[in-house]
């Protein structure tokens, strides 16, 4: 009998202290792996990005300013010593006014032996469907309405320009539409150094107006919805990135 | 041995059943039941004050206070001026410099960042605190002590909330900030996501042709609402300058009233489209009555200035849209099937 009492007092306690268990349970150790570290930064003709007055100059002549700078940057490919390509499968939106944006770790990739990165700026198709992301406000802000074929916009580059009439108008340069993803906006061979110091990833806003297609504000502000412009804009998309370190 | 076993699952139950005990004061425990904020389709993450977590508790203690007078010395609540069949809005209230401002309503506060037409607060739980100020509430701090602490209900229900056992070991100040918190979990929990476009969105309901065809003049180039009205919030909780006015005095000046940047003059923040039927008048001085003004304002009252959103801009419409009569109407047909309904008349 006393055995007995034993036993149940002792099966008694590991059911008890396993239901009470739920509230504390063991996390399991993370993978250790060193995410590859970008900084991003924004420039104008190398000088930098300063927001609302009207101070920058783009190669058609237009003095303009910018008041927002939206953009996803996807597609993360880097190549190793060995040649092996790897891609990540993260997507990073960054907005030029909100700094908290500027810093993103690529964190599902080796950083070892990296030679080469590439990135796109805007979403692949199959990210690129209405309500594929998780609906953060940036996302949302970002959607591109289903009546105009859906998913979300790649950039969103606003401001104002002086015109020729010296009337002050505004300008959106809008991209979207899975045929203007801007892709390989930035291939760029690196040495281990730049990878473990952190990639410095500058955007030149001007560049967006300026190579190869030369856009002038008074004739061609507003690019959203119009595939010719988007087009061409992307084209421009091309030349807008670089590795600076 | 017998009597071991027995105490030791006694024991055992208790230290499981803790966390389930209700806020007692005579047991001397205080343990408010977390609320669970249902989140709707689509929606992002609320914006929930880490000191000021979302408690059954809090949210019933809120809701009561939220319409009783016994906060003010002038008969007023809350709900005075934020009527529930108004989307909890009513139409503005002169402020001391004599402006006009339109009462936004509470509404899906939970997934704003800031508050107020010029975003003048930043934390949910500082928004009501002025509402205890003389033009307000006029409330009289001694009355306000004297009349929660002798009411029948309410020293239970903030023990159970907040863990208060006698109103007098707080401040004035403490006391009116644990009332805001209570009616700022209470505020939360207003979501709107039931309105007729959304049964049609996710439900598969039906619109009207004409509701169909203002939703393609709001969702495309054409109207060009989406960009600061997006689904589902239909805000983009951004600040512009929709070109209203051209000179701006008094709290025209918007955004610009708090940062004092001169990018920022005219600025308003975006309200959500959410229920406009039944929240005029528009704008943040109330200055149209009707949807259909709204609508004609865009379509040919746009006035330039240096800070106009550059959305406003777009060559050829420059001074506003340029819509048909029947764009018009169905626009003003679609913004009506944002009316939700279920929101105003739940209890």
């Amino acid at each position: 009998m006393r055995g007995l009492l034993i036993y149940l007092v002792a099966g008694l306690m590991i059911v008890s202290f396993s239901s009470c268990k739920r509230d504390h349970k063991d996390t399991p150790k993370p993978v250790v792996i060193t995410p590859i570290k970008v900084d991003m930064s924004f420039n104008v003709n190398g000088n930098p990005l300063l927001f609302d007055t009207i101070q920058f100059q783009n190669l058609a002549g237009n003095s303009f300013s910018v008041t927002r700078l939206d953009c996803y940057i996807s597609n993360i490919e880097i190549t190793s010593v060995t040649g092996a390509v790897y891609k990540s499968a993260k997507l990073f939106y960054v907005s030029a006014r909100d700094t908290s944006t500027h810093h993103f770790t690529i964190s599902d990739l080796p950083l070892t032996g990296i030679t080469s990165f590439r990135c796109n700026i805007g979403l692949a198709a199959s990210q690129n469907i209405s309500n594929a992301l998780t609906p953060t406000p940036a996302n949302l802000n970002m959607a591109w309405p289903d009546n105009m074929g859906g998913g979300y916009h790649f950039l969103k580059l606003e401001g104002h320009y002086l015109a020729s009439n010296l009337q002050v108008y505004g300008f959106a340069m809008h991209l979207g539409k899975n045929q203007n993803l801007v892709e390989n906006a930035v291939s760029a061979t690196l040495t281990e150094t730049q990878v473990s110091n952190g990639l410095k990833l500058s955007m030149d806003v001007a560049k967006w107006f300026d190579v190869p297609n030369k856009f002038d504000l008074n004739k061609t502000n507003y690019t959203m919805g119009i595939d010719s412009l988007m087009n061409l804009l992307s084209q421009n998309g091309n030349n807008v990135l670089s590795i600076n370190n | 041995m017998r009597y071991i076993v027995v105490l030791l699952l006694i024991v055992l139950m208790i230290q499981c059943r803790q966390k389930e005990s209700p806020s007692d004061p005579d047991s001397g425990i205080y343990q408010p039941t977390p609320y669970i904020l249902q989140v709707p389709q689509g929606f992002p993450q609320p914006y929930i004050s880490s000191d000021n977590p979302l408690t059954n508790e809090g949210v019933d203690l809120g809701k009561r206070l939220y319409s009783d007078a016994i906060l003010s010395s002038n008969g007023l609540s809350c709900s005075s001026c934020h009527n529930r069949g108004k989307s909890f809005s009513s139409p503005y209230y002169i402020t001391l410099t004599g402006d006009k401002i339109s009462i936004p309503p509470h509404l899906n506060l939970a997934f704003n960042p800031d508050y107020n037409w010029n975003g003048s607060v930043t934390k949910l739980e500082t928004l009501p605190m002025g509402d205890f100020e003389p033009q307000f509430f006029n409330t009289n701090a001694d009355t306000l002590f004297y009349r929660l602490s002798h009411h029948p209900l309410y020293p239970q229900l903030f023990y159970k909330a907040f863990g208060i056992t006698n109103f007098y070991t707080l401040s004035y100040e403490e006391l009116k900030m644990t009332i805001c918190k209570a009616l700022v979990q209470y505020i939360r929990t207003l979501i709107s996501a039931d309105s007729k476009l959304d049964r049609y969105q996710l439900k598969g309901g039906a619109l009207t042709q004409e509701e169909r065809d203002g939703m393609d003049v709001f969702f495309s180039e054409r109207g060009d609402c989406f960009h600061c009205h997006g689904y589902p919030l239909f805000t983009d909780n951004l600040y512009h300058n929709n070109g209203l006015d051209d000179q701006f005095t008094g709290q025209n000046a918007g955004r610009n009233l708090i940062t004092h940047a001169a990018s920022d003059m005219g600025m308003f923040s975006t309200p959500t489209l959410r229920n406009i039927e039944l929240t005029a008048p528009y704008m943040h001085d109330g200055r149209f009555n009707t949807l259909e003004e709204v609508v004609e304002f865009y379509n040919s009252g746009v006035k330039f200035s240096r800070t106009i959103d550059p959305i406003m801009t777009k060559p050829g419409k420059e001074s506003g849209l340029q819509l048909t009569a029947y764009e018009k109407a169905s626009l003003v047909a679609f913004l009506k099937t944002l009316t939700d309904t279920s929101f105003i008349s739940a209890k």
